[in-house]
């Protein structure tokens, strides 16, 4: 299911950010242009339209599926009309022809298929098995995991979740490029922000090709730079690829923009601005990627430049081992602490299959609201445990006062080993009840203490979930006591 | 003058020629060229002779009679009768509690049997005129064989496009999971079941059968009161009822058919794709716009405002009933338009008799003026009806929230524009000019669409009903500065064919 999930979110990012945009391109005079060409333009002119686009109508409150849907629509005719003679626009004569010219098509009933060849080298097929493999690695995470293990990612899930719903969101330069997926892929934004990462890891592989292919590398200079920059950001313990991370898809554009400059100093603009909206402060992943390539082109100037008999068990070498060293040596990983355990994020995920939308609550720590956020409804723990004692829960008359028929309270076995260990810096209570050992212990055990006592004089509750860290309680208020 | 006239000239069958062009033609095609007529019969050329014969010739057009009030009424009720199973299904409703569809059902169920609805209409609309097009045409030439023929073609194609869209409906469902399961199977039942009886009863239209598609109706709420008085379920006792309005409505047209043709064989007409798309074009695409355009607003209103309800697409109650309680005006005003379509062409066939081609100027100021004057006395009209209706339903205590009371105001306003756009849009289809409607109708839906948007996000979700009031008002008034533009220039030859 995850990956069919993960198909999903491919498919949709693809046709929207490649598929329609190069077949708009493609509608007039540039029919005959190699899509390969088109593909680095299309999709930052693509990834611009989206990215002012959601920026500006989030300002309204209005970055919702519909209306993005017709504007994109428009904006794909625009490019299809601007492909061809300019007269099309104004002249009715011309848009006569093109519907005889169809109606045409349709007499003739079949049109003559051209098969295109392939032009790929055997050899550049070893830069596919990496690319696949190492995206592949990569994908293994977020289908594994349906939690967060860094807070930006939370944030930012709970962000797009929120400029979906048309709330006020709190601004994220990278959320715009990723409305599409989470638009028409059908799937919470939560998922999004987790399945986009080896999707943006691909992309960004994909941009090391095309540059190699335009600075006049070949598919070994590809395989070195890619194989470089994924080793570097492995020992550098970059996490790239594993979670949706700004520096990413940043480092793409980035990317993008110094390639556009051979061809187009005003693709090249968008992309920098892309880059600088998604990450203003490139760090030392884009310093990574740039090296790489750097390395990659300069080692194919060298390997052209010695004999033949040379060259060939030298690339065979470098081939080998960097390879190795990004299949086997580097293992793609979080360092953080996770905020969340699995099973909590997969307990949020049954409840939302299972039960009707926003017919449920869950009361939990402030971790489960970026996968809540938009189907149900959340309640914190550190309210619900303020708000009640052991003795007024004991009470078999006293329920909860919460609106839906659906309750779950999830309550932690053993507490999360919290990121920080002492009193929060900030003071907060809810930092210092959740983002410390002292807090989060004490709040747990209350809430275990609150459902004990509730259990003894209540029948309307029972276990939804259970294992050795965490146990889900689930309360129907109006069922028959 | 020489003797011998060309038959042209003496053939006392032959319809009075229009002007001396007319008479021209024909001596043209009797071989009376220039030559011809300068060396055989003694005038300069062949036109000089038609000029000289036609001034001779009397104008014996038939005079087109003023409609009596009688058959005002007659013309009005006929096309009122169009809501007939309309109104037998609301009579049925109040006074029994029963319903082909919907009814008291919990409002998430509301929401799958109301999009069932809606996209059985939306993708019937277009197929449905395309039959009556064809089917018409084939009664109109007197060859209801190969009517009977292609109206069966059209409803299995009708058919397959139900199911085909249904399906399609169904896995966009799986993929975005608007609907839960049980909801999206009754949503699909229903698109089904409506939609093949929109098409039936397609079929009947086209045959004038209105008295058939009343019992059709009143048939299938009779089985389905029955059925669910004897236990069954609402929805099992609906698809029941729906069912038999079904066959009968398939039965009734089936056998009208039948009696026209009289045993008759007929082939279903086969028309290559491009040609059926050249032609077709134009029904088809009004059928889908019209349709889009009564829903568009409704769906806008359905979608908006949901992130606290139970599903993303929530059948508003109070929305509807506003919407409803406005459709009794519009059923009002379509007789309207049925009977000024028939006292127009009168109007249009007294013109032709009175003034003759060269006095284009004065005839198309005839047309023009009639035309203006009936909108403007259907105006006041419009109002009281509308007026009436409101009071109606406050009164009854039907429109009794306040979004209920703005949307029926507001959908009255619509409904009056929406009539006199359909009216200029059946002037339009009777003048071959389908794309002005398109046009018209296109910038309508364009303009109900933004305006129900912008209105529900930015709004409430009631605001929707500003982008239907709108969009018939855009609909109206551009399809109107077309006809009075098609008025003006319009020469005595095209509505003379027209008539």
């Amino acid at each position: 299911m995850e990956l069919f999930d993960l198909i999903r979110v491919a498919l949709v990012l693809v046709v929207t950010y490649l598929v329609l945009p190069i077949c708009a391109s493609r509608v007039g005079d540039k029919w005959k242009q190699d899509w390969k060409d088109l593909a680095a333009p299309v999709f930052i002119r693509t990834a611009f339209f989206f990215q002012i686009s959601v920026i500006v109508l989030a300002q309204w409150k209005l970055c919702l599926p519909g209306l993005m849907a017709a504007i994109y629509s428009v904006w794909l005719i625009v490019n299809a009309v601007f492909s061809y003679r300019a007269r099309w626009i104004y002249d009715s004569l011309e848009w006569k022809l093109l519907w005889a010219r169809m109606l045409g098509k349709l007499e003739r009933k079949s049109g003559k298929s051209t098969k295109s060849r392939s032009s790929i080298s055997p050899r550049a097929v070893l830069t596919y098995v990496l690319i696949t493999f190492l995206v592949g690695r990569a994908a293994w995470f977020p289908l594994n995991n349906l939690r967060f293990f860094t807070q930006e990612s939370y944030n930012r899930a709970l962000s797009l979740e929120t400029l979906l719903q048309g709330g006020s969101w709190a601004y994220d330069g990278s959320l715009p490029l990723l409305m599409p997926a989470a638009f028409w892929s059908g799937l919470d934004a939560a998922s999004v922000i987790r399945l986009c990462s080896p999707i943006i890891l691909l992309a960004l592989f994909m941009a090391i090709w095309n540059t190699n292919r335009l600075f006049g590398g070949s598919w070994r200079s590809a395989f070195l730079a890619i194989s470089l920059y994924w080793v570097s950001t492995g020992l550098l313990q970059l996490s790239v690829g594993v979670e949706t991370a700004s520096r990413d898809l940043a480092a793409l554009f980035f990317l993008l923009a110094a390639t556009s400059l051979k061809s187009s100093y005003s693709y090249a603009g968008c992309s920098l601005l892309i880059a600088i909206l998604v990450n203003p402060e490139p760090d030392i992943s884009l310093l990574c990627l740039l090296v790489s390539v750097f390395i990659g082109l300069a080692a194919e100037k060298i390997l052209r430049s010695i004999p033949l008999a040379l060259a060939q068990p030298v690339t065979a070498a470098l081939v080998f081992s960097t390879g190795l060293a990004a299949i086997l040596a580097v293992e793609p990983k979080v360092v953080a602490e996770p905020l969340q355990y699995e099973s909590a994020a997969r307990a949020v995920y049954d409840i939302a299959a299972n039960f009707p939308r926003n017919q449920w609550s869950i009361v939990s720590p402030s971790s489960e609201l970026a996968q809540i956020y938009g189907r149900g409804w959340h309640i914190q723990l550190a309210d619900f445990t303020r708000q009640h004692t052991p003795a007024q829960v004991r009470r078999p008359k006293f329920e909860f006062k919460y609106p839906t028929p659906h309750v779950f309270i999830f309550v932690e076995k053993k507490p999360l080993p919290a990121q920080a260990q002492a009193v929060a810096s900030n003071g907060e209570e809810a930092a210092y009840l959740y983002g410390t050992k002292a807090g989060r212990l004490s709040l747990e055990f209350q809430a275990a203490e609150l459902m004990a006592a509730y259990l003894e004089g209540h029948s309307n509750v029972e276990v939804f979930h259970q294992d050795d860290e965490l146990v889900v309680y689930h309360i129907q208020p109006n069922r028959q006591r | 003058m020489p003797t011998g006239l060309p038959n042209s000239l003496t053939h006392k069958n032959r319809r009075s020629p229009l002007d001396a062009y007319d008479v021209a033609i024909h001596l043209e095609v009797e071989g009376i060229t220039d030559q011809v007529a300068r060396s055989l019969h003694g005038f300069d050329g062949t036109l000089a002779m038609a000029e000289a014969h036609f001034v001779r010739r009397p104008v014996n057009r038939p005079k087109g009679a003023r409609p009596t009030a009688r058959q005002s009424l007659v013309q009005y009720l006929r096309g009122v009768a169009f809501a007939l199973p309309v109104l037998i299904s609301a009579v049925v409703m109040i006074v029994f509690s029963v319903s082909l569809w919907g009814g008291s059902i919990p409002i998430e169920d509301a929401a799958a049997v109301a999009i069932g609805t809606l996209t059985s209409f939306l993708v019937t609309g277009g197929i449905v005129q395309v039959m009556a097009w064809r089917v018409l045409f084939f009664l109109t030439t007197d060859d209801p064989a190969t009517a009977k023929a292609t109206c069966w073609l059209w409803q299995r194609r009708g058919l397959l496009s139900v199911l085909g869209f249904g399906m399609l409906g169904w896995l966009m469902n799986g993929y975005f999971g608007w609907l839960p399961d049980p909801l999206a199977r009754l949503a699909l039942g229903f698109h089904i079941a409506l939609g093949s009886l929109w098409l039936a009863s397609g079929a009947l239209y086209a045959l004038e059968g209105i008295l058939w598609i009343g019992l059709a109706t009143a048939l299938g709420l009779l089985i389905t009161g029955t059925t669910h008085l004897l236990g069954a379920g609402l929805y099992v006792s609906q698809f029941c009822g729906l069912a038999i309005a079904v066959a009968v409505s398939q039965g009734a047209a089936y056998r009208m058919f039948t009696e026209k043709s009289r045993h008759r064989k007929g082939k279903a007409e086969k028309i290559p794709l491009a040609r059926l798309a050249h032609t077709a074009a134009p029904y088809f695409l009004y059928g889908s716009l019209y349709y889009c355009f009564l829903f568009a607003d409704r769906w806008i209103a359905w979608t908006g405002k949901t992130a606290s309800e139970t599903l993303p697409i929530f059948f508003r109650g109070d929305y509807e009933a506003g919407l409803d309680i406005a459709l009794i005006a519009f059923v009002f005003g379509a007789g309207w338009v049925h009977a000024s379509t028939h006292a127009f062409f009168g109007a249009v066939q007294r013109a032709l008799s009175e003034l003759a081609p060269a006095e284009s100027g004065r005839f198309n100021e005839a047309i023009r003026s009639f035309y203006l004057t009936r909108i403007l006395f259907f105006l006041p009209f419009a109002l009281a009806v509308a007026a009436a209706v409101y009071a109606g339903g406050v009164g009854f205590g039907v429109l009794n929230t306040f979004v209920m009371r703005k949307v029926a105001i507001l959908a009255l306003v619509g409904f009056l524009f929406l009539v006199v756009g359909l009216w200029n849009a059946s002037l339009f289809f009777a003048f071959s000019l389908p794309f002005h409607t398109l046009r018209s109708m296109g910038l309508g839906l364009a303009a109900d669409l933004i305006v129900s948007y912008f209105g529900s996000r930015m709004g409430h979700y009631s605001d929707a009903v500003y982008g239907f009031a709108a969009g018939a008002f855009c609909f109206a008034l551009w399809s109107t500065c077309i006809c009075l533009r098609e008025f003006s220039k319009a020469d005595h030859l095209q509505f003379a064919a027209s008539v």
